[in-house]
């Protein structure tokens, strides 16, 4: 019993970073109708240079975490400026293709800039751990894995008010389920949309500099994380912060089992798996609503 | 109030508007009659800045609009509620109210008005947490008049507001227009294909064909046109 349940806590602390990235991506897609590809190697651009500030420029840590925040920001504002809106009214999928062209720019920057060398990168919190007694076993939990258990409920918490108490947060709701509709209630639509890229890629951001101590900083850092929040988006309904949440949760939890009870190399695959019957079951995912639109 | 003036629109290489004028007294209600694709929403969504002009000027109260960005355009009074509704459906009745409002920053008088607009649609006040998808035509047709009621329009244009409504539902929203010009101050500009109730209502009228204005006029006395009659009528 003790063994199940540290196996639940380790599949939390896996999945509430899972439940971070998807939470950016929900965002983007929630208000800008874009599933984005280049989600996580936005992220990992920022990360390095966070890594920039610290380690080549010396800098302290909290100045290298605020560079990337900010840098985040501004590169979902110019990329939805100078990217997406100039096809927006195409075609989707030129959006998607878009998107994808962007990962591959950014890896090869980030490839030509720093080297394909990992890059070491310190925890934002550290101290000593938490330990957790379970019976015969001890858990350990680092304070960086309880921050990001808590950050990402606050950050999921913070986001669901904004969208149902601020003025902003509704018309980013109205832009969603009708952009023309917003415009003739005066919405800046242009801007709702620029804001939701750059909150979302500050996500990511931020996300990879909590991901980047396990992973250490490479071009394809993020890969596994964004297929893993994407996952974690689809299971929670996409649309529904909360299930975002639980659905990295979830995602987590069940990694962990299957790669403890039946195998560790299939336990992605397995775990894409339970998800796919999961979906047949609720296709809406596990939060997420049918539309009250009628045809 | 609202003064056209040559007005030209393209969609693509497709002309939809061949230089229209008109014209709208303030306090009136001004109809713009004409079957399917004349030009009615064009014109409409041009005067709002969701289509852009090539050619011609729209001025509103001395001021020229043309191709302003829609928020300003709502700024300074002139409200459209579109074709078909087009309300938020997953937002509450209330918060499609609210997001009417989105311009305003007096958060006392946008409450008011939301009391004002449950007073005149009492159905509304009792939907008021009901999602917006989940409404009835009518019920909709009333909540997008509500909304843009909310923004506090000097200028309303409406867009086929009796569009897929049972007559009698039809009737009591030609009604409430009536009744809004009546008491207060707000101008009305009405795109309908119902012309005969159009003309009931309205002060003036304009008769779009293809992009072009057939025929304007009072509207009782385009009632009475024996040429109005046949054509449009259905007499």
């Amino acid at each position: 019993m003790s063994l199940f349940l540290q196996q639940i806590i380790l599949g939390l602390r896996e999945g509430s970073l899972f439940a971070l990235v998807a939470l950016g991506l929900v965002l983007i897609y929630k208000t800008a109708g874009i599933v984005n590809f280049a989600y996580g190697h936005m992220g990992m651009f920022c990360a390095y240079l966070a890594y920039t500030v610290i380690a080549i420029a010396g800098g302290p840590l909290w100045l290298g975490v605020l560079v990337a925040l900010v840098a985040g920001f501004f590169i979902g504002v110019v990329t939805d400026r100078g990217l997406m809106k100039p096809v927006r009214h195409m075609s989707h999928s030129a959006m998607l293709i878009l998107t994808l062209g962007l990962l591959m720019i950014l890896e090869g920057a980030a490839l030509q800039i720093w080297g394909q060398n990992y890059k070491p990168f310190p925890s934002l919190v550290t101290g000593r751990p938490f330990f957790i007694n379970l019976g015969e076993s001890r858990l350990i939990m680092t304070r960086q894995d309880v921050f990001i258990l808590v950050a990402t409920a606050l950050i999921m918490l913070g986001l669901f008010l904004f969208f149902k108490l601020t003025k902003t947060g509704l018309a980013i709701r109205a832009t969603a389920q009708n952009e023309d509709s917003a415009k003739l209630m005066g919405v800046k639509v242009g801007m709702i949309f620029a804001f939701a890229w750059g909150v979302g890629t500050a996500l990511s951001a931020f996300a990879a500099l909590l991901a980047a101590p396990r992973t250490q900083i490479h071009p394809n850092m993020m890969l596994n994380l964004q297929i893993q929040g994407l996952t974690a988006g689809v299971l929670g309904g996409f649309t529904s912060l909360p299930g975002t949440v639980l659905g990295g949760l979830m995602l987590g939890i069940i990694q962990q089992l299957v790669g403890y009870y039946i195998s560790e190399e299939m336990k992605m695959a397995i775990a894409l798996a339970i998800i796919l019957v999961l979906l047949l079951i609720k296709p809406q995912g596990i939060l997420g609503k049918r539309s009250a639109e009628r045809v | 109030m609202l003064k056209i003036k040559n007005l030209i629109v393209y969609y693509g290489y497709v002309q939809a508007l061949k230089g229209i004028s008109l014209n709208v007294e303030e306090g009136s209600i001004t109809s713009l009659l004409g079957s399917n694709g004349a030009g009615k929403s064009t014109t409409l969504k041009t005067i709002s800045g969701l289509v852009t002009a090539k050619e011609g000027k729209i001025i509103f109260k001395n001021n020229e609009i043309t191709n302003a960005d829609s928020s300003k355009i709502v700024k300074m009074g002139i409200v459209q509620c579109p074709e078909g509704r087009q309300l938020f459906p997953d937002l509450s009745v209330k918060e499609n109210l609210l997001a009417g409002a989105y311009t305003r920053a007096d958060k006392k008088g946008t409450m008011e008005d939301i009391s004002w607009v449950y007073e005149v649609f009492p159905i509304l006040s009792e939907r008021r947490r009901q999602l917006a998808g989940t409404l009835s035509g009518g019920e909709q047709q009333m909540l997008a008049v509500a909304r843009s009621l909310m923004a506090r329009p000097k200028l309303l244009m409406l867009d086929e507001p009796s569009l897929g409504l049972a007559p009698k539902i039809a009737e009591q929203i030609f009604e409430l227009l009536q009744k809004l010009s009546d008491e207060t101050n707000i101008t009305i500009l009405l795109v309908e294909q119902n012309a005969n109730a159009a003309l009931n209502i309205s002060d003036y009228s304009y008769i779009l064909e293809t992009g072009n204005i057939a025929l304007e006029g009072d509207s009782k006395e385009l009632l009475k046109s024996e040429q109005v009659k046949e054509k449009y009528l259905g007499a």
